[in-house]
């Protein structure tokens, strides 16, 4: 059965052709289809500036990865988010450098790809846990801008984080 | 001066006097617009080809974006450590979104708003953490996660150790007879130092100043939410105090040199001790308090409790807590 197809252009202008169900995974590529009336023109293409090739086949394999999985609905967006339920496949399909994976969060996040959004978060927010503020500053190369007094405060405001 | 520059400069001078609200009508030669160049906005999005080749040099000054979604993933015990990392992500975990995703993610019954969530008290439920300011919010979800949320819960069923008591600075104690018992309660709390203070009366002082000037630079007074300083504030009276309720069978006379000194004295809990009695029925409590205002006299006071039936320490978030605090 020949499935109904989709043009996507990246910012790097790249076509890729697409099944319409694997990008209708994305509400932004949803939205435009409907209220542009694209699905039916066989030839639009929907342009997507704010992701680029390699960025774009990522988002696009993961998609197709979980085209079956059920939408997730309100309900579950407000769920208790749990860090340690990673399957498998989407681990190995995150191993990526750090740049490529907050690209995805961006495109995920763009793309309204709530899934992917909450993997990558997921990932990210993994990788912060058991970590010391300066084990994370080391892993992400983030710059301390603490005066004393503030970090001091901040440790004070969260103290019920602590474990005595 | 010409004629049309005095008239310029009086229209200036009473437009700064009343603060713009003065009626006078520009004329249409005096409207013109003008490109303001403004610093980068924490909004701004970065182009994704920049990002591209920078895989370990992520600039995250640029990339709020990002942060903001990976804070709103966190587990409630990594909010401290996270917090810690720099300003940016101080003020991340300061906001009120961060708290009501918190909220929602661990208090609600099953993730739905509708319905009340047993396991909390009437002033923890979700009505209550709608019009209250970001401070209260935020201490109002974390007493809600000690009762919703498993790892947090655990810690309360272990009980608090004296260690929570250290550095504390006492503010008050009272005693009570309860039958055959005596109930001692300390206030402790962990107020800022005066350093924050003097800091933050420096901010106070600023904004004061900031309201008595014109404003000409809108964007800026727009994006004043986003781009404030760390608002360091204890709304919440009760938060950053800890209790200690000691239980005694024999009366213990109030320490009256920590509640009436005439020095002006600070006095913080410099160490605890717990020790067993020599018939190893019970234990003994013993209280080390150390003056931080009076650094050259050096006034330290122990205050030894014998034989005392339990202690228990409570701090702020414990469901315990408003038990005994007045």
């Amino acid at each position: 059965i020949n499935m109904p197809t989709i043009k996507l252009q990246s910012s790097d202008e790249e076509i890729f052709d697409t099944d319409i169900q694997i990008a209708k995974c994305s509400g932004t590529i949803r939205t435009m289809l409907e209220d542009c009336g694209m699905e039916e023109d066989e030839n639009a293409i929907v342009p997507l500036p704010n992701v680029n090739s390699t960025i774009l086949r990522k988002v696009l394999t993961w998609a197709n990865y979980h085209k079956d999985d059920p939408q997730p609905t309100e309900d579950d967006e407000s769920k208790e988010k749990r860090t340690d339920d990673i399957t498998s496949w989407d681990a190995d399909f995150l191993k990526v450098d750090q740049g490529t994976l907050f690209e995805l969060i961006l495109a995920a996040n763009y793309l309204d790809i709530k899934g992917l959004l909450e993997l990558t978060c997921k990932t990210v927010a993994n990788m912060i846990k058991g970590k010391t503020p300066e084990d994370i500053r080391k892993t992400f190369n983030i710059k301390k801008d603490f005066t004393p007094a503030e970090e001091e405060q901040v440790r004070k405001e969260n103290e019920w984080c602590e474990e005595k | 001066m010409s004629l049309d520059d005095e008239n310029v400069e009086y229209i200036h001078q009473k437009l700064y006097r009343t603060r713009g609200k003065c009626a006078i009508y520009a004329r249409q030669s005096d409207v013109y617009v003008e490109l303001k160049h403004t610093k980068s906005n924490s909004n701004a999005r970065t182009p994704v080809a920049v990002m591209a080749g920078s895989a370990n040099t992520i600039n995250i000054g640029i990339e709020h974006d990002v942060w903001f979604h990976i804070a709103m993933h966190l587990d409630p015990e990594d909010v401290q450590t996270f917090g810690l990392v720099c300003t940016q992500f101080a003020r991340l975990v300061n906001s009120r979104v961060f708290w009501r995703n918190m909220y929602s993610r661990y208090c609600l019954n099953n993730g739905s708003s509708k319905t009340w969530n047993l396991q909390l008290p009437a002033q923890l439920q979700l009505e209550q953490t709608r019009n209250c300011d970001t401070k209260t919010l935020r201490s109002l979800v974390t007493e809600a996660l000690f009762y919703c949320y498993r790892p947090l819960k655990q810690r309360l069923e272990l009980g608090y150790s004296l260690d929570w008591l250290l550095q504390r600075s006492f503010v008050s104690c009272s005693q009570k007879k309860f039958q055959c018992l005596w109930i001692v309660c300390y206030t402790l709390s962990n107020q800022p130092s005066k350093n924050v203070q003097f800091r933050h009366e420096e901010h106070q002082k600023e904004r004061e100043n900031e309201t008595t000037e014109v404003v000409n630079d809108w964007e800026a007074l727009a994006d004043d939410g986003a781009s404030s300083c760390l608002n360091y504030n204890y709304s919440n009276r009760h938060e950053g105090v800890v209790l200690l309720i000691v239980l005694c069978r024999q009366f213990m006379p109030l320490p009256l040199q920590l509640l009436y000194n005439q020095q002006q004295a600070r006095f913080r809990i410099k160490a605890t001790r717990e020790m067993l009695c020599t018939d190893m029925r019970a234990k003994n409590l013993e209280l080390d308090f150390v003056d931080d205002n009076n650094s050259q006299s050096k006034l330290s006071v122990t205050v030894k409790y014998s034989r005392i039936d339990k202690y228990k320490v409570l701090p702020w978030w414990h469901p315990d807590f408003k038990r005994f605090f007045k």
